[in-house]
């Protein structure tokens, strides 16, 4: 499965960097910090989700999506926010 | 002109979007999903599981081509383990004297010039290995009748006694005792401490024993000049004696699949016997003698106390049952001692005793209120029913439990602690028993070990997060280990990697 999943981010990271890139949008280092912290929960959720359902333990799992999976998207949305809001910013001063 | 006020645009987010689809759906291929215990037990049962490129045939068409046509029922008295078969064959015949004549003389030379392979520990790890049906007790004797090639003993091999460094010798005797089926191995010097202070001093009635340390050359058995007891037991102190312990990882869901065969230890091979068996015949082979009775009522070193002494587990709020750094309380112990020069083991501190303090999850769950609620360890004894107790020995500071309480509950409930479903609740609950395949297990008990000021935490999400007994006939649908145990707990080697993380 993490095979499966490193290609698929592998190929998110291309694609974001390169549209970054194409579009100039710079990215300030706590908007990083903000995307690792939301993949880092995403990648945490992933992982015990699927194997407390291996382990049989499905509330346990369910608690997973809840507890890390929520603020992971949480995280992510944040700094895709702050990320489009300062492109906009730059966008209009140019 | 600028691209309008939003920078990634629809068809962008789109393909994003498709993108993220690709991959949870490639996730989702490759792992099982199941959304609730129902889904998960009507899966047809556990199966014997292969990777995903493994593919399913049609019965009676395998990947090699039949000829049915052609194919009649075999006479095995044909088949080429059989001498008489092989003799039809000219090529079997021709030098067949002088084959076998250099085969021997091959295999006498590999012995006699210790090949690789062929070297003093190897030939004692097969000494071991070969089938027996006894094991020295309480001498240094014992007897080895049944050995197959090289022999029983050093002398009948041939060979001095082996000498090498403490630690070489540790790695002979943990690897050989692995490869007999245990998991952890505990060595201990007898020093002033264990023979003064550790050790019982007599052992139950029904063995009625005293167990005493002399300066004598072997182990013997002699009238009881106390009284006390019927017997001596005389532990040898003229040459260096170490204590050892075997400890094995258990089965966690025979137990938490709380049934009939959650009581006790529920092992399904004898490897206590198996394994002393084996390892007098290791031990013999090397020159080297092991004596014990190996029972916890019948040796003076306490598994209690063995396990933290020698580390490999620490003391916990169970009181008597110590905890693995990776199965928590699922293992069993047995004790032994040698006179096989080797290192001696050191405690660990995997902060499992310290956990306890912030979590009293197994004294919640004991129904028969056995198991102490107190925050901190305490060196005051409770009394028991308002009388002294007899049944712990002062010194260690400890969660102390009422095994009165213990063993009464488990009467009341037919040898378990539920009435409901069975098993011992203390076992089934304890968070330091939990899988090991999510990874937050592992950062629970990385975190355990570094720092206290999670543990009430931890111990209150277990709760939450629904982990505790499960529902007995879940046994049915899980595909287990060989016994129901890891055996790859401490397996460093490529390939059983796993076994690292614990």
């Amino acid at each position: 499965m993490w095979l499966f999943i490193g290609l698929f981010f592998g190929a998110v990271v291309i694609f974001v960097w390169s549209m970054l890139k194409n579009k100039g949008i710079s990215v300030t280092w706590y908007e990083w910090i903000l995307t690792i912290i939301g993949l880092s929960l995403i990648f945490f959720t992933i992982q015990n989700y699927f194997a407390s359902l291996e382990e049989f333990w499905p509330i346990a799992a369910n608690w997973f999506l809840l507890i890390a999976g929520l603020p992971g998207l949480i995280f992510l949305a944040l700094a895709w926010t702050l990320i489009m809001r300062g492109a906009k910013k730059t966008q209009k001063a140019a | 002109m600028s691209i309008f006020h939003n920078t990634v645009s629809r068809r962008d987010f789109m393909k994003a979007m498709g993108f993220t689809g690709v991959g949870l759906g490639a996730a989702a291929l490759v792992a099982p999903t199941f959304h609730d215990l129902d889904e998960l037990a009507s899966q047809p049962g556990p199966q014997f599981k292969r990777a995903w490129w493994v593919k399913e045939r049609d019965y009676e068409n395998p990947t090699e081509d039949m000829d049915w046509g052609v194919m009649k029922r075999y006479n095995d008295r044909k088949q080429a383990q059989s001498t008489g078969t092989l003799a039809q064959y000219p090529s079997y015949n021709t030098d067949l004297q002088g084959r076998t004549d250099r085969g021997n003389a091959l295999s006498a030379k590999r012995l006699t010039d210790q090949a690789a392979g062929y070297s003093h520990k190897f030939r004692a790890l097969n000494n071991g290995k070969s089938d027996r049906a006894t094991y020295p007790t309480w001498d240094y004797t014992g007897t080895f009748t049944t050995a197959k090639d090289y022999g029983s003993s050093n002398t009948a091999l041939n060979l001095p006694k082996w000498t090498g460094s403490k630690e070489e010798a540790f790695n002979m005797f943990y690897s050989a005792m692995r490869y007999f089926g245990y998991t952890w191995l505990g060595v201990a010097e007898m020093t002033d401490k264990w023979q003064n202070k550790l050790m019982s001093q007599y052992s139950t009635t029904g063995t009625n024993s005293l167990y005493s340390f002399e300066n004598v050359a072997a182990p013997a058995i002699a009238a009881d000049p106390t009284a006390v007891s019927k017997e001596k037991w005389v532990i040898p102190m003229a040459k260096p004696i170490l204590g050892i312990a075997f400890s094995e990882a258990l089965s966690p869901e025979a137990r938490r699949c709380p049934s009939a065969i959650s009581n006790g230890n529920n092992v399904i091979a004898n490897k206590t016997t198996f394994l002393r068996n084996r390892m007098a015949g290791f031990m013999v082979a090397l020159g080297y003698n092991m004596f014990g009775n190996t029972g916890d009522q019948s040796m003076p070193i306490h598994t209690g106390i063995a396990g933290p002494m020698m580390g490999y587990a620490e003391s916990s709020r169970q009181n008597n049952y110590t905890m693995t750094a990776e199965t928590g309380p699922h293992h069993n112990d047995f004790t032994m001692f040698t006179d096989f020069p080797m290192a001696p083991t050191k405690p660990i501190d995997a902060g499992i005793f310290r956990f306890c303090s912030g979590c009293a999850t197994c004294a919640k769950t004991c129904l028969g209120e056995a198991i102490s609620f107190d925050k901190e360890p305490s060196f005051e004894i409770p009394a028991t029913d308002g009388l002294a107790t007899t049944y712990h020995n002062p010194g260690p500071k400890h969660f102390w439990s009422n095994w009165v309480k213990c063993n009464n509950i488990r009467q009341e409930c037919g040898g378990d602690c539920a009435p409901e479903k069975g098993g011992r609740m203390c076992w089934i609950t304890c968070p330091m028993g939990n899988d090991k395949g999510a990874m937050i297990h592992q950062l629970v008990r990385a975190t355990v070990s570094n720092t206290s000021i999670f543990n009430s935490f931890f111990a209150t999400m277990e709760e939450k997060m629904g982990y505790g007994p499960y529902e007995p006939d879940l046994w049915w649908e899980m595909s287990l280990p060989v016994y129901g145990q890891d055996t790859t707990i401490g397996s460093n080697k490529g390939g059983y990697s796993h076994g690292k993380m614990g």
